[in-house]
């Protein structure tokens, strides 16, 4: 023995024992077993929470999987009606957006006061309290000088508590700018539904039940709108034999799985849809149930011939007549294919299939048909044929959502100043319901926003120029057209404080950086969303510590300056949280933000946790006992759809569908008359051709295209990518490794498509760096051929180019090289005035040179 | 060799006594159990034998079993929020939970060494009982390979010993013990936490180390003799 | 014994890649390799085009070129009982004439250390506080069977998730379809929905004059028009 252990005494003196050692060999183990050779462990029993999505509009109900405190994968919430155990592929990546280590991770200040695109801010770190008592200090400045309508709050995606932030604090502060992102977003789109059947929203699209469907400038297994959804409902529609036709000028992924593509000239959408309008009525495969009927029974719709109006019956709709007479008469497939670009036979039997599936048909749109220079129209003539066919509110066709009826969170009214009651009056800093700008969203001059105006609002400083703004969730200069003006009239304030999880493009002009939560994860959120005829709303409580430092922009930045102002004389908003945010359960005032947060959502919801306000709201849908039986949950659906209720009921001027819209004439007399003009005028401000009755008809307005063809020779398709998470998830390494999920793009880069017959023309190959030159900027990207594009048009998804976001999203995030290149970059700043609406779509073209 | 076996017949038997001790109180009055524990301890660590000694004392005191039996319930059962509670997972893992990444972790090495959780005993799988006897059963397992000279599987058995060790048992037993030591109510418990936490303490940093060398030092001898 | 299989829909499968996001999810997967990828091709000419989208993995072949391959003995690279094709991440020698010999191009090797990126300065920093392993959203579940982040040198591919097959679940991929597109059981049981299925349709696997007879199956088309 030449080791000795430590502690052991002689083997001698074990020796004694040794028997009773012996004896005493194990007996069978009450605890252990014998495992089976092969046998594999249990998998982790962590637990799934429910969280929702804002990655996109879809806004589904999710849930997480936490293990141990940390959130590993993200999976569908099946108690959702919306879109049941489905989720789409772009929801997995927010596990890769909450831990990556290119987030802000505390407050920071600029520490140069020169702003610019090639300036370096220097920013620092700073502590909550310095970077709350600095803003409440610019907030108190402009009120000492009576300025305090140049505060702006640029609001990008958000949840349902926003009003407690976006719409309180401006008003109480004394400030009329609280400027959201929603006409980049849709309200062109919303347009044609509010103008026909006065509903200015997203529809709903009866898709499990339909027996038609035409996608038109949409893609909904990519990026618009319930992806969850149809992802998985496709391929019920094609096994059970339902026609899908897509209408899009590229190759989408919904090309792929429909029966038809028709790939429509940019912009030309509005030939293709009067043209198959025309069909409808001249085939005599209009709705009578919905439309009515000719007196004598003969159909009098003879292709150029005036029909006199009293020779039909018209029951659930206005002026069809007067819409044939006026537009539709003339407008013959073969009028319409050399413009569109789609042949006769293919246009009108598409109509006529369409037409005789209906009412279980669709024309489901999305925003590429309108959200156009002059799309206006095309999105009242798209979404019209809807009307022609009786497919509004029809079981198999096209719904409203019905929104959960949540309490109205509290006016601020009692809690502004004369000072805040005098400058929240005035002028908005979008120019909406100027002449040039009448955003008539719900039938109102200036109802609606005209977000990416701001930019030249500042720049030119009309109606003045703001000095001290604040950002959450929004990233302005990289997701609205020509980013060159923003990045300028950014550097024009003099105060901007940026509330993101990501240091963005944005950012680079702010003189605070207040980091925020990730809204699946690391705070409250909630929103609510429709589809598959059902309407869900979804809770979700903080999930796991906050990765970093940060705080939810909505409420616990807002308590924060709240305190701040009220410690430096200011308290009216303070008060206001404290006095009309109380826990509705207990009736405790917040006394931090987080439990505003709580208070806040508990008060909104009241109507579906708590039965006596469920009673008295008469609430449609599932009921909770109590606030802890809905958070555990996490999904609250709506009761299931009343079909055809809103037959003559609708919220137009006449209660019907609207094919001639006497809504739309009210509202733009309204605003010829606030401008003291005529409805001609307007329209042509507002750069549409059409004059007199025409106007208030869908009708087919040659696009309004910037760039000549003989400099610009390529129509631009902007399309959105799959993964992009609304371009914040640039930064992800999946976003990258999967870019090829778009048709026809490439990994880790990012290219645009062209036809092979014009790249053989210009001496261009695959994978060749190339220029792309609009009439308003230029970007670097590579070339692909692919067949899935026209020639003389080329696409482009939106989603890289990122300078910023971090070291995967840019090509070098130090030296600020992006990857690829940004749409916005090249995309004129136009717009569609009617409804405010960015113009995204069929309105410019480029040029494309060897780089 | 012999006196190696016999060195580890006494830890395997330690350890099984010692995972006998987490057990409802019921039979210490009848059998030996903690006799034998001291008499074992006094041969591997003093200062646990001196605990042993005390376990004895007061066990003796006690006209029956019941001061015990509540004491036990409220440490370790429950319904109440247990007072020490004793799984891994609940000092191992940040957030405390139970069923933790860790006691995954157990069950892989239970699972290398052929053995797992019986299914009649319902409590995770890194309560106190079994994480000991489990230790037991591996001491057992070497000395088996040992008897049937297969050196390779004796190494394997001693090197999931010492990962054992390190990464489970000796990892809490400290705010474990801390636990029964601040809110135990009678002697007999309080003295078994002390005297569990100096026996492993000297497990992981001295006895299972030089259990190793002593195996290695062992091993070359014979394959100099073959 | 079970002889595990999958057939996919190319009918009902969008094209999304959501199963391909979220296998990198549950098996730790780095940037680079693909367990679960896709072909993918636009075919013929404006406007008569298609697009085919053909989800692809390891095929689990009955003669699996990459196990004929493996020069270790035993076989790194080996068929498990229920016909899965299994990797054993430790014997790997990294030698790579499994993938070289696997004509589906769906065995990757890591050069150097997966998740390089993540091992140092902030983003370790990351994984270091919130108690992930190398990567913070790190799934334990892959370490049941395999190593849950496989070395540098080492091969790694698709295990049509045996981890979570074994627990009565279905590969992760197959969860995580929103389409439903993928169904996976027992090919040697009749009456599982993968038999009924391929007894029900025309079915294809890839490559079929490379005679490995695979166990993924396709059915239906992708893209539908003629």
């Amino acid at each position: 023995m030449k080791l000795s252990r430590r502690g052991f005494l002689k083997v001698s003196a074990v020796a004694g024992i040794t028997a009773f050692l012996l004896s005493g060999c194990k007996k069978d183990s009450e605890v252990l077993e014998t495992s089976k050779p092969g046998e594999i462990q249990p998998l982790v029993q962590g637990e799934w929470k429910p969280s929702g999505c804002l990655g996109c509009t879809s806004a589904c109900a999710k849930q997480v999987y936490i293990v141990d405190g940390r959130a590993i994968k993200i999976r569908a919430n099946d108690e959702s009606k919306v879109h049941g155990g489905n989720s789409c592929p772009r929801a997995h990546l927010a596990v890769q957006q909450v831990y990556d280590a290119d987030r802000i991770k505390q407050p920071m200040k600029r520490t140069n006061p020169k702003k610019g695109i090639n300036e370096d801010p220097g920013f620092v770190p700073i502590s909550w309290d310095e970077a709350m008592d600095t803003f409440a200090e610019k907030v108190l400045e402009l009120r000492a000088n009576d300025e305090s309508h140049k505060f702006i709050l640029f609001r990008g995606r958000y949840t349902n508590i926003n009003d407690i932030f976006y719409s309180s604090l401006p008003k109480i502060i004394g400030s009329p700018n609280n400027i959201s992102h929603s006409s980049i977003c849709a309200e062109a789109e919303k347009f044609g539904p509010y103008y026909t059947q006065g509903y200015w929203n997203y529809r709903d699209y009866d898709v499990q039940n339909t027996k038609y469907m035409i996608c038109w400038g949409v893609d909904p297994l990519c990026s618009n709108r319930q992806v969850s959804h149809y992802l998985n409902v496709f391929g019920d529609l094609l096994k059970k034999g339902v026609k899908i036709a897509t209408i899009d000028p590229k190759y989408s992924s919904t090309a792929a799985k429909s029966q038809v593509w028709m790939p429509v000239i940019p912009g030309q959408d509005g030939a293709l849809a009067t043209a198959m309008a025309h069909v409808i009525l001249a085939e005599g495969l209009w709705s009578r149930e919905f439309v009515g009927e000719f007196t004598d029974g003969n159909n009098a719709f003879i292709k150029g011939k005036n029909v006199k109006e009293e020779t039909f019956e018209e029951i659930h709709t206005h002026g069809v007549v007067k819409w044939w007479n006026l537009e539709l008469k003339d407008r013959t497939p073969e009028w319409a294919a050399p413009i569109c670009g789609i042949d006769a036979d293919t246009i009108r039997t598409v109509a006529i299939e369409f037409a005789k599936a209906a009412p279980h048909s669709i024309v489901f749109m999305g925003g590429g048909s309108n959200m156009q220079v002059r799309g206006a129209y095309n999105s009242m003539a798209v979404h019209a044929l809807n009307g022609l066919v009786g497919s509004i509110d029809h079981e198999g066709g096209v719904l409203q959502g019905r929104s959960p009826k949540l309490l109205e969170m509290p006016k601020p009214d009692e809690y502004m100043d004369e000072m805040a009651k005098t400058n929240s009056k005035k002028k908005k800093m979008d120019q909406r319901g100027t002449k040039e700008f009448p955003a008539l969203k719900d039938g109102k001059s200036g109802g609606g926003v005209v977000t990416n105006r701001v930019a030249d609002a500042i720049l030119s400083e009309d109606p003045y120029l703001p000095k001290v703004a604040i950002g959450y969730f929004v990233n302005l200069n990289y997701s609205c057209p020509e980013t060159e003006r923003w990045n300028k009239a950014l550097s024009k304030l003099e105060f901007f404080a940026h509330c993101v999880t990501h240091y963005s493009e944005m950012s680079h002009f702010a003189d605070l950086l207040l980091p925020s939560t990730h809204h699946m994860f690391e705070q409250m959120t909630s929103s609510a969303q429709k589809a598959n005829s059902y309407t869900h709303l979804w809770m979700t409580q903080r999930l796991i510590d906050p990765v970093f430092d940060v705080k939810n922009p909505e409420t616990e930045v807002a308590w924060m300056l709240a305190e701040k102002l009220a410690e430096k004389g200011f308290a009216n908003l303070l008060d206001f949280y404290k006095t009309e945010l109380k826990d509705p359960e207990t009736g405790a005032e917040p006394t931090t933000g987080l439990e505003l947060e709580l208070y806040a959502y508990k008060y909104l919801t009241k109507s579906i946790w708590d039965s006596a306000t469920y009673d008295e709201m008469k609430n449609n849908g599932d009921m909770f006992n109590n606030w802890q039986e809905f958070v555990d949950k996490g999904v609250w659906n709506s009761s299931s759809y009343k079909f055809k209720a809103l037959w003559s009921e609708m919220k137009t001027e006449t209660k019907k569908f609207e094919f001639y819209s006497e809504t739309l004439k009210k509202a733009l007399t309204e605003h010829a008359e606030k401008h003291s003009t005529n409805v001609d005028d307007i329209l042509k401000t507002c750069k549409y051709t059409v004059k007199g009755e025409l106007a208030f008809v869908p009708h087919y307005e040659v696009p309004y295209v910037e760039g000549k063809v003989e400099q610009y020779p390529f129509a631009f398709i902007d399309s959105k990518s799959r993964l992009a998470r609304e371009g914040r998830s640039a930064n992800c390494s999946w976003f990258q490794e999967f870019k090829d999920s778009d048709p026809g793009d490439i990994k880790w880069g990012d290219c645009i498509k062209m036809n092979p017959k014009d790249a053989s023309k210009l001496g261009l190959q695959d994978g060749d760096l190339v220029k792309v030159t609009s009439p308003t900027g230029e970007l670097t990207t590579t070339l692909k051929l692919w067949e899935g594009v026209r020639p003389a048009t080329v696409q482009k998804n939106y989603g890289q180019g990122h300078w910023a976001m971090g070291h995967v999203a840019a090509a070098d995030f130090d030296k600020k090289i992006a990857r690829g290149g940004n749409n916005n970059d090249i995309i004129p700043a136009d717009f569609e005035r009617l409804s405010g609406s960015t113009a995204y779509y069929g309105s410019f073209r480029v040029r494309i040179e060897k780089a | 060799m012999e006196d190696f076996l016999v060195r580890e017949r006494v830890r395997a038997k330690t350890y099984e006594l010692l995972a006998q001790c987490y057990k409802l109180p019921l039979t210490f009055k009848d059998d030996n159990t903690i006799e034998v524990l001291h008499k074992l301890l006094s041969l591997v660590n003093e200062e646990a034998a001196i605990y042993a000694k005390e376990m004895k004392d007061a066990l003796d005191n006690y006209s029956n079993l019941d001061e015990m039996k509540f004491d036990f319930l409220a440490l370790f059962v429950g319904p109440k929020t247990l007072l020490a509670p004793p799984y891994g997972s609940v000092y191992m893992e940040e957030q405390g939970q139970i069923m933790g990444v860790s006691t995954y972790d157990a069950m892989r090495i239970y699972n290398e060494a052929g053995l797992k959780k019986s299914e009649d005993f319902k409590e995770p799988p890194d309560h106190v009982r079994v994480e000991l006897e489990f230790m037991s059963t591996l001491i057992q397992q070497t000395i088996e390979s040992c008897e049937k000279s297969e050196p390779q599987e004796s190494v394997h058995k001693i090197e999931l010993q010492l990962e054992f060790l390190s990464k489970h048992l000796a990892g809490w037993v400290k705010p474990f013990t801390n636990n029964i030591i601040s809110n135990a109510k009678t002697t007999f418990y309080r003295s078994l936490a002390k005297a569990t936490e100096s026996f492993i303490r000297q497990e992981f940093l001295e006895d299972s180390i030089a259990m190793k060398e002593e195996f290695n030092e062992l091993n070359k001898l014979t394959d100099n003799i073959n | 014994m079970a002889k595990c299989g999958m057939v996919i829909d190319l009918e009902k499968c969008a094209g999304c890649a959501a199963c391909s996001i979220a296998c990198k999810n549950e098996n730790n997967v780095a940037d680079g390799i693909f367990w679960s990828h896709y072909i993918t091709e636009t075919v013929g000419e404006f406007p008569n085009v298609t697009y085919n989208y053909i989800s692809t993995l390891c095929n689990h072949c009955d003669d699996a070129p990459c196990v004929t391959a493996c020069p270790i003995n035993p076989k790194a690279m080996y068929k498990a009982e229920n016909g899965i094709t299994m990797h054993n991440a430790e014997t790997c020698i990294g030698c790579r004439a499994c993938e070289k010999a696997c004509p589906y191009a769906v065995i990757f090797f890591n050069e150097k250390e997966p998740f390089g990126e993540w091992r140092s300065g902030e983003a370790a920093e990351v994984t270091k506080k919130v108690g992930g392993n190398v990567i913070p959203y790190y799934n334990p579940d892959r370490e049941i069977t395999y190593a849950g982040i496989r070395g540098a040198k080492k091969v790694e591919k698709c295990t049509f998730c045996d981890h979570r097959v074994a627990n009565g679940e279905k590969p992760y991929c197959v969860d995580s379809c929103p389409a439903n597109a993928r169904t996976f059981g027992d090919l040697d049981d009749p009456n599982s929905d993968v038999s009924k299925l391929l007894a029900e349709n025309k079915a294809t696997v890839l490559l079929p004059g490379a005679n490995t007879k695979p166990n993924v199956y396709y059915i239906k088309k992708f893209d539908i028009k003629e």
